[in-house]
């Protein structure tokens, strides 16, 4: 009788228990939220449901980031043109791709872009996993279509591993995409001086950097009516007048609009002084031939900013304004070891 | 003893449960009789034949020309029933007709249908807005949408709605010829097509559209695949235009 009993408790139990699904016994370190401070000043970082931001997904996607296995010919990776040190560009005016194919225009940095609306100088990218996808198919990039690349990964024993770890699965297009992104959204710069003066009240600008700040916000330069807000930038499109007739149409290739030719990104500020050159297309080697630009007024373009005038600045000021965008230079950022290979 | 009559009868509904409980729900329930299936194959023809890639015929300026891809969307699929009523077949579909890809040829999709007669297919050329707008990697690979049919612009974040390419001999020369076309600004809504197919419940039918490749050079726009040029849409709008819209009443 006691062994029956014993009998039917025990069967219980395995009927209780049978038909639960297969559940992880513990919360991986992989699935382990990745710390993220978010600077003073700085809006609530926005992150897809899709694609939270674990450690898991931040050190697999620093790895496939700096990894040239994801070019055609394995000689590059997201990290060629988009070196930590840098702010993540490369300091070229143009970029080289597979085979030394120069592409079309400057690569832009990787600072903040966790808190950027669109992506590419265009625009033409709502989002930073749908951003991931971009440099595979352009064969002036890493020209390895992403099918193909995650059939490399799949055939690559320690990255099948990674992303059974990390994802559950295999590699795929959407654990690649998640990864890198989640990755890039680590990437917060906001610990320049300008910051630490600005919002932690410390006084550490010196004369110089205080008067570049004043003609950086005066009504003759208006530099912060597109360079504003913690970001240093409205994420606008704008068209300065840098060209008559624009071989690359900008704005208006993904918006069709003729009215939007040759309008680009108001790029951020913050890190500007280790990202030269400058301009959609890194015409300008230094700080202080885009300042004569702007002083200029730009050439007159139909599209132009009407916020493009031309104004006087003596060389005093220049180093003046130049000394303040100095201060926007993030040395623990672009010195840090966790975002490196 | 009646404590052990208890205790045998709950040992047996305990095994009946083990040995039910898991199991999957059957799919084999008893055919209705009022559904069955239909199968929608599209058969892209040129100069009257059947389409071989790569194989050459001509093309509307007798020239020499031949296809490599022809890869294609069409959203919003749905029978016409002799009634009048009308019913949704998919949100989206996938064409592919290139024979040496591991994913093989993609002519026609199978779904179910309501018994009866049907008259007609309705259909845009395109992929709906909506689904141009989604992540492609976010598809499972058999889907119409994932991003292993290499039918995304990664630049824009939209579609490819209509991929073709091939050559074209021109005085001796071989030359390529594409249109990629996309946009929603292409996007050709509200085509029928008339075809004629009885469904009958549990058994399944098939339903044939021809893709007539030389009407897409030809009605309503007039196109020259060498003097109107290639085209990725945006680099060339009047091309992807008027071949999309040609596409897009090719079907018969």
């Amino acid at each position: 009788m006691k062994l029956l009993t014993h009998i039917g408790l025990g069967i219980g139990v395995i009927l209780l228990s049978s038909c639960e699904p297969d559940e992880k016994e513990l919360t991986s370190e992989n699935d382990l939220p990745f710390p993220i401070e978010i600077p003073a000043g700085f809006p609530a970082m926005e992150v897809p449901n899709d694609n939270p931001i674990t450690r898991g997904r931040v050190a697999l996607g620093k790895e496939l980031f700096f990894d040239p296995i994801l070019s055609k010919d394995r000689s590059i990776s997201c990290g060629s043109c988009h070196q930590p040190e840098f702010s993540f560009t490369d300091q070229e005016a143009l970029s080289l791709g597979v085979e030394d194919r120069i592409g079309e225009r400057n690569s832009p940095q990787l600072a903040n872009v966790a808190f950027k609306p669109l992506f590419f100088k265009d625009g033409g990218i709502p989002t930073l996993e749908l951003q991931v996808l971009a440099p595979f198919d352009n064969h002036l990039e890493l020209d390895l279509n992403v099918v193909d690349a995650v059939n490399r990964l799949m055939n690559d024993a320690y990255y099948t591993k990674r992303f059974q770890e990390v994802f559950d699965e295999n590699p795929s297009a959407f654990g690649l995409t998640r990864a890198i992104a989640a990755y890039e959204r680590t990437l917060i710069s906001g610990n320049s001086r300008f910051d630490r003066y600005f919002y932690q009240n410390e006084d550490v600008l010196n004369d110089a950097e205080l008067r570049g700040l004043e003609l950086f916000r005066s009504d003759e330069l208006k530099c912060n009516s597109c360079h504003s807000g913690v970001f240093f930038t409205n994420f606008q499109y704008e068209n300065v007048g840098l060209e008559l007739n624009y071989v690359d149409s900008g704005r208006a290739r993904i918006t069709l609009d003729p009215a939007d030719a040759g309008k680009f990104e108001v790029p951020t500020l913050r890190n500007i002084a280790v990202t030269q050159p400058y301009m959609f297309d890194g015409r300008f080697e230094t700080l202080e031939e885009v300042i004569d630009f702007f002083a200029s007024g730009g050439l007159e373009h139909p599209n132009k900013s009407e916020l493009m005038q031309p104004f006087s600045i003596s060389e005093e000021e220049k180093a003046d304004l130049i000394a303040f965008l100095e201060t926007l230079t993030d040395e623990s950022f672009l010195n840090d070891p966790s975002h490196r290979p | 003893m009646k404590k052990n009559t208890i205790s045998l009868f709950g040992l047996f509904i305990c095994f009946s449960l083990i040995f039910t409980g898991c199991k999957d729900d059957d799919d084999n329930e008893t055919c209705s009789c009022t559904t069955g299936k239909v199968t929608l194959t599209i058969v892209p023809t040129i100069n009257g034949q059947e389409l071989e890639m790569g194989k050459v015929m001509q093309d509307n300026q007798a020239r020499d020309y031949w296809f490599t891809t022809l890869k294609f969307y069409l959203s919003n699929l749905k029978a016409v029933a002799d009634n009048g009523e009308v019913v949704s077949l998919a949100d989206v579909a996938y064409f592919d007709f290139e024979p040496n890809q591991s994913t093989g040829v993609k002519n026609g999709l199978t779904v179910d249908l309501a018994n009866g007669t049907y008259t007609a297919i309705q259909y845009d050329a395109g992929v709906r807005q909506d689904l141009n707008e989604k992540d492609p990697s976010t598809f499972a690979n058999d889907h119409p949408l994932s991003i292993n049919n290499n039918m995304y612009w990664s630049w824009s974040t939209q579609y490819i709605f209509t991929k073709t390419e091939g050559f074209v001999v021109d005085n001796g020369d071989n030359k390529a010829w594409f249109v990629h076309c996309g946009l929603e600004e292409n996007y050709e809504a509200n085509k029928t097509v008339p075809v004629s197919f009885t469904v009958t419940g549990g058994s399944t039918t098939t339903a044939t559209i021809t893709l007539n490749l030389d009407k897409v050079l030809e009605a309503p726009h007039t196109i020259d695949l060498v003097a109107d040029g290639q085209s990725h849409t945006t680099d060339n709008m009047e091309l992807a235009s008027k071949y999309q819209e040609n596409f897009s009443v090719a079907f018969e």
